[in-house]
Order: structure tokens, then sequence, then C-alpha cells
């Protein structure tokens, strides 16, 4: 029994190794970014983003300068097939490619308008590849996404940077972040529409500018960080997002003022423009010298008039849903929004037509960016709660009207919920078909709970 | 014959392991490919089917404690007769483990050593299992107690981890039906996760307090209904129905699908253990319960030589499922049949039975 019981353990130490082939790390090429472009002479074209691991941060035998070689290769092959590509790529480099750190798989806008999927599913179905990487679609040529000097924070993490950010920030409604395998599910069950973070290099900086999106598997266009950001909180329920509004506190309304408060669009950005630097400067000071403004009584509104009418920046499109430095607009409300909540209420009206309720609600507070020498009772707060619900609701329709009739991409999902409604009907009609003819009605409530100080 | 004793607990808790093992092996991916949509259906009718075997298993099992299936065949219809309806069962007990050596070697090829050959898993799989099996029933039992232990807790962050990435709707609908899983293989296939209860008739014998054994069966086929629907549900949520009907073990390809988490990387390497353990244990009592029964039939005092015997074997014979499609395609054809024999032998029994002694048995003590 004894040498039965060594037989088996000898026989299990000699068959459970996990480096069957023995290939040491010097002897890899760990690719972190698996790029994809239009060849230039072939169909396809192959661009892996190789790390070089004695580079490393984490590498504590750097041996002589010059040594050490490029912190990133891509290396660039092309071929009338994936696999073509690969091979080539193995017969040019004296390593055995190693798929298991790939963290992204990065299509170029060109390759994307042709046609993703096959990407999708080559990647996939590579026993290798983790299901949970991303799909990122960049405008940059990859090879200079991939070797530019990106030594920003991450020291030479390698193709680890392209992602950095989706990894550690993974709520934000700001980012649109796709895995490979929820791009996969998309392609293939066609109940919605594909939206991708669509990022661009300058200058070793990663910039996510968007996102793409996809009618089937082609890029069709491309949504502003502010227009993902509102798909993203309806489709997902991401949080936190800052938003900024125009409010006007409701004894203003009351008195009639509301006109001279908020003037037109043009007036103002003529105001803004007028207003120089130095008149701005002066302002601020003497608020910021006078301390009795801090304290002022419950109900007097002097100070927001005051710099409702001082500053009267709004309209500054570039700063929307951007926190504001309090003292340059502090007309502006920013609120905090930590918490969202999305339902979908759709219904059949009539074969192959439905109409979709959707209602958003947000719970937040006023972010620091408010004047913190403002004091606001519940009057206030309910004031805010329904001009910041419906200066929600314009953007967000602005952004469904886009989506739905512009660019007929289902980014919200709507498909997901329509399916199972009738699935003989979802069974023989064509989903995109139907879905710009849709009606969909959005409406928000807002609930701002206080101020954070 | 053999003086081994588990206790109810522990036959429960195997029985528990063949769904754990199951679900994560074959079950789902049979499951998904019977329908369009709604595989819930499929699923609750499986158990329902599956209540006619294991409702004349806990019958007779009842009626006869301390005696198990060879012992019933042979006072029920002769020694003869006996062997010839029983030997068909050992001989699934002992095709069983290799088929599911081959299909859960291919989980860890493919999720934890990619350069390794599926043949090696396989025999390392059969041996761990055959190792387990020649230390004897009992020791069976313990280790599946302690499996269970592990499982436990994976199985409880394996469900927390999976909960962001659920689209309820994608699981739905749940009212419209799709029938046409009547008609395919795969759902038959799929029936054989329903039939973990047999090993309560190898092992009758050795169970105290046999006469409510009923209640294990029952509470074990519902408690892994549950489970199934869960891990049924989870995947859909995650894949919807389209994705998950193209692979053929879907809740692996969950797994991997989990998002990147806060302290480990690579979560899903170890929680596809989950489904390790309870194949080892649930191949070693398929493995013992079938030596067992040769043991009985050839009166050897110590069947546990049998099992090395079996181990040579099947080791020689493994190249046969090298190939998955043969391990799946084995598991697809011993479902029905399996089923449907026992069922069709347990009637013989169930009638010999009421022929021969109308009145209830008296037990042993």
């Amino acid at each position: 029994m004894r040498s039965l019981t060594f037989f088996f353990i000898v026989l299990l130490f000699l068959l459970t190794t996990g480096c069957w082939d023995s290939t040491a790390m010097e002897r890899r090429a760990l690719v972190m970014n698996i790029g994809f472009d239009v060849g230039e002479e072939k169909p396809l074209a192959l661009v892996l983003d190789i790390h070089n691991a004695k580079q490393s941060d984490a590498n504590t035998m750097v041996g002589p300068p010059g040594a050490l070689g490029p912190a990133v290769i891509a290396p660039r092959t092309e071929g009338t097939t994936i696999d073509e590509c690969l091979e080539e790529q193995r017969r040019n480099m004296p390593r055995r490619i190693d798929f298991g750190l790939a963290s992204a798989v990065v299509i170029t806008e060109d390759a994307a308008r042709e046609g993703i999927f096959p990407y999708l599913s080559w990647i996939f179905f590579h026993p290798n590849v983790r299901n949970n990487s991303y799909v990122i679609v960049t405008s940059t040529d990859l090879q200079k996404l991939f070797t530019e000097e990106a030594r920003v924070v991450e020291g030479t993490m390698g193709g680890a940077l392209l992602v950095s950010q989706l990894m550690a920030d993974r709520k934000t409604a700001a980012l649109t972040r796709v895995n490979l395998w929820e791009a996969y599910r998309i392609q293939l069950d066609g109940t919605g529409s594909l939206m991708v973070p669509f990022v661009r290099s300058q200058e070793g900086r990663i910039y996510y500018e968007g996102s793409a999106v996809f009618d089937g598997d082609r890029m069709i266009g491309l949504l502003d960080p502010d227009e993902s950001a509102f798909v993203n909180i309806i489709a997902e329920e991401r949080m936190p997002y800052l938003f900024t509004f125009d409010f006007i506190p409701p004894e203003v309304k009351e008195n009639g003022q509301e006109d001279e408060q908020v003037p037109a669009v043009e007036e103002r950005q003529e105001v803004q423009e007028e207003q120089t630097a130095e008149e701005q400067v002066q302002e601020d000071s003497e608020e910021g010298s006078s301390p009795e403004k801090g304290h002022l009584a419950e109900g007097d509104r002097e100070p927001k008039k005051e710099q409702k009418q001082s500053n009267g920046v709004e309209g500054r499109p570039e700063r929307e849903g951007k926190m504001d430095v309090p003292d340059e607009e502090a007309s502006r409300m920013t609120l905090r929004f930590y918490r969202v909540q999305r339902s979908y209420d759709i219904e059949k009206i009539g074969s192959q037509q439905y109409e979709a309720n959707i209602h958003v609600h947000f719970t937040g507070m006023l972010s620091d960016a408010n004047p913190p020498q403002v004091r606001y009772d519940r009057d206030d707060f309910d004031a805010m709660n329904e001009q910041a619900a419906q200066a929600l609701e314009k953007k967000m329709q602005a952004v469904i009207e886009k989506i739905q009739k512009e660019l007929k991409a289902d980014v919200l999902h709507l498909g997901r919920y329509v399916r199972p409604i009738d699935i003989r009907e979802w069974e023989a009609m064509d989903w995109f078909d139907v879905y710009p003819e849709v009606t969909i009605n959005v409406s928000v409530t807002v609930r701002v709970l206080g101020a954070t100080r | 014959m053999y003086s081994e004793k588990i206790s109810m607990l522990q036959i429960g808790l195997l029985m528990a392991s063949f769904f754990v093992a199951g679900a994560g092996l074959y079950y789902n991916g049979f499951l998904f490919q019977t329908v369009d949509y709604n595989p819930f259906v499929p699923l609750f009718s499986g158990l329902l089917l599956s209540f006619i075997p294991a409702g004349l298993a806990a019958w007779l099992c009842a009626r006869y404690p301390r005696k198990n299936i060879l012992t019933m065949a042979n006072e029920l219809v002769g020694p003869f007769f006996g062997f010839l309806i029983v030997f068909p069962l050992v001989v699934a007990h002992f095709t069983l483990p290799l088929a599911i050596s081959r299909i859960a070697s291919e989980l860890i090829v493919d999720v934890y050593l990619e350069q390794t050959p599926p043949w090696a898993m396989t025999v390392v799989l059969l041996s761990i299992s055959c190792w387990i099996a020649t230390l004897g029933t009992e020791a069976v039992a313990r280790t599946n107690d302690e499996h269970l232990v592990i499982i436990f807790p994976l199985t409880m962050i394996m469900f927390l981890l999976s909960f962001s990435d659920i689209r309820p709707e994608l699981t739905r609908p749940y009212l419209q039906v799709d029938f046409s899983y009547w008609i395919q293989p795969e759902f038959y296939g799929s029936l054989l996760l329903f039939l973990s209860f047999t090993i309560v008739l190898f092992l009758n014998n050795s169970i105290s307090h046999s006469t409510k054994i009923y209640r294990m069966i029952f509470g074990l086929k519902f408690i892994g209904a549950i489970y199934l629907f869960i891990t049924a549900y989870m995947i859909l949520g995650t894949l919807g129905m389209e994705m998950a009907a193209t692979f053929d073990q879907p809740l692996k390809v969950k797994m991997t699908t989990l998002r990147e988490t806060v302290f480990i990387e690579r979560i899903d390497i170890f929680l596809v253990l989950l489904w390790l353990f309870p194949t080892v244990t649930s191949k070693a009592v398929l493995i013992v319960t079938g030596a067992r029964a040769l043991g009985q039939w050839m009166s050897l005092p110590d069947y546990r030589r049998l099992v090395i015997i079996y181990y040579l074997v099947i080791i020689t014979l493994s190249p046969l499922m090298l190939p998955f499609q043969h391990a799946k395609r084995t598991l697809l054809y011993l479902g029905p049949i399996w089923m449907l024999y026992l069922t069709l032998i347990l009637l013989i029994l169930a009638v010999a039975s009421l022929w021969k002694n109308p009145q209830k048995a008296s037990p042993r003590r």
C-alpha cells in the first residue's frame, strides 16, 4: 500500500506540471495588448504590444544601461487571416508569444468601420486570452499607441497603461467599458448595439474621447464623453457623475427677476467675453475678503444674486457636467450624483411596435464646487430637484434622439427588454429595423440630499 | 457483506457532489442546447421525470433496509437474473468516471494548464479518484465531506462575484415555453445528472436509518434542482441564451467572465476548483460502488483490490475518450439509457417484491 501511495504521488508530480512546455520567462513574449488594423498590402494587420519584462519596475536585477532594450516593442505583421499574421510574428520573433497577460484588444477606427466580429471571435476562442480583457477602439496608429513613451504614473507598466484608467475608476459614468465577453455576447444575441471606449494617444498620454458606436459589428459613429456618460448612466446605472446646471433660486423666480438673472445664451457668451480676467479676480478677492458673507442669515439671497450678476458665465459647453471652480462660476450649481436608479417600462403597442418609458432617478448632493458661504433651505433644494431634473431630461432626450434617429444604434439595450415580451415575434423580426420607430419617453427625477459641507 | 457504515448525511452529501460536479462539467451545456429560450422548463421536466425511478428506489430501499440492490435482486428474481439485471448498472458506474475525467480535464486544460495535453489530466484525475476509492467507501464519504466544506465558501464567492454581471432580462421569458426539447437528445443526456440516487441503491446496506432514506433522496433532488436553477440563471443572465448555447461548458465560460476582482486578479482559476473536488469524489463513489458490487458477487473479503485492477484497465482504455466529443457523446447516450434501464429494473424489482410479499417486509431490527 505504501509503495502504491508513493507511486501515485510520483505520478502526480510528473503529470501536474503547470509548465508543460518549460518555457522560461525570458523565452516568452508577454503580449499586453492585441492590436488589429487594416493592412496596407493585405486585408489584416496584427500589432502586438509586447512588454519587455526586463524594463519592469519589478526587475531588481537591472543590468548595465543599454542592455535592457526598449520597454515595449510593437511588431506589425500583415496577412489574409489573423493566424497568418500570427504565424509571421512567430517567424520573426525568437520568443514564445504568450497572450496570458493581454488586458485589451485594441482595434483601429479603420478596422472597426469594416467590422470587428472576426477579431472578437478569434480572440474569444484563443485559449490563452482572458475573456474579461477590454475592447478599445483608437484613432491613433497602433504602433505609436503602444510604443510611445507612455510613462506617466505607472512607470513602465507597458500595455497595462492603456486600461489603467478603466481599471482604476470602474464605476464612473464618464468612461465606457466593455469586456471581450460582453462585446461577443452583444454581437451574438443582437439585443443591443455595442459601445466601445474610443481612445487617442498624444505625447504619451491616453485620452478617452467618448465612445465608438457600432451597428452590428461595424463602427458607425462616435459619442462624445458627455453623451457617453448619459448612455452609461441610463444603460448601466453608472455613477458617480457631476452635473452642472443653471440654478435659479425660488425667490428670484417669484420676484420675476429670472430674465435679468439668466440672459439668453448669446448674451451670456458676450458677457463672458467682455469680462476681463482682472475684473474677475477683483470680484473674487472682494467676495473672499468679506467675512460677513459667510455667515448670512438663512433666506438671505443677496450673495447668490451678486454672484449671478457678477459672473454670468453660463452656456460654456466645454464645462458642462464638469466641476466648476466656485469663485469663477458661482452661479452654476454642480451636483454630485452618487446613486442612480433606472427603470425601463417597455410595452408592446402593436405588431412590431413598442413604446419605451425610461425613468431615471438620481440621488446626490451639492458638490463642494458650490459656494460654501451660501446656505440653502428646503425650498431651495426642492427647486434644485426640479430644475436639475428638467436640465437632465433635456440633455438625455437630445442624446436619445441622436442615438435612435441619427445613429440608429440601440446602445441603451432596449432590445434586451423587448426580446422576452414576445419571443416568437422577436425571433421573426429584425430588431434594428423596428428600433428607430420605437417611441422612447424619458423622465427624470432628482433628489438632492444636501450639501457636502 | 462489507461492514462499512456511512451516515444519512454523508450519503446526502455524496449526492450533492453529483449535482455540483455535473452542473460545472456538462449539465448546463446540454440544457442550453435543448431549447431556443427558457431552459428552466427542461430543467424541471428532467427533475420530474427522474422522480419515477427515484421514487421506486426510495420505496425499495425503505422496504428492504440494510440490503443493497444486489441482495434485493438476488432475493426477488434469483441469483442469475439478479446478476443479469444489475450488471449493466455496474458497467455504467465503471464507464462514467472515464468520460467525466476527460470532460473535467478539458476544464482544467482550458482554464489552468493550456500547454498540458488532456490525456495527462485524465490520467491524473482517474488516479486520484481510484486512489480514494482504494481506501474504501467510508474514506470516500469522509473525503467528500471535507471537499464540500471547501466548496461551500467557493460557491458563495462565486455567487457574490457573479451578481454584478447578471442582467435578469437576459434570463427571460419564463412563461413562454419552447417545447422542442422533448425531441432533443441533449435533454435526455441531461437526465444523467438526476441519477445520483443510484449510489443509495448500492450503498443501502451501509447506511444507518435507511427506512427514512426517501427524505434524503427527495430532499437532495430539491436542493440539487435549486443549485442547477441558480447556475443556469447565472449563466443566462451573463452570457445570454444565444451565447451560452454555443459552449459545452458554459459555466466555465461564465467563470472566466468575472470582471477584474479586487483581491485576486484571476479569481476564475480559483473558483473552477469548485467542480474539481466534487468531480473527484463522485467518480470515486461510482468506482467504489462498482467494485463493491463485483466483490459481493465474487464473495471477495476485500473488494478494494478490484479498484486497482479497474484502474489499470481504465488507464489502458483512456485513449478511447481522448477526443472530447467521444466523452460528450458517451454522456449523451448513457443518460437516457441508464435512466430508462434503471426505471425498468426498479419496476421489475418492485413488481417482484409485491408479488412475492405483498405485506411490508419486516425490518431486520
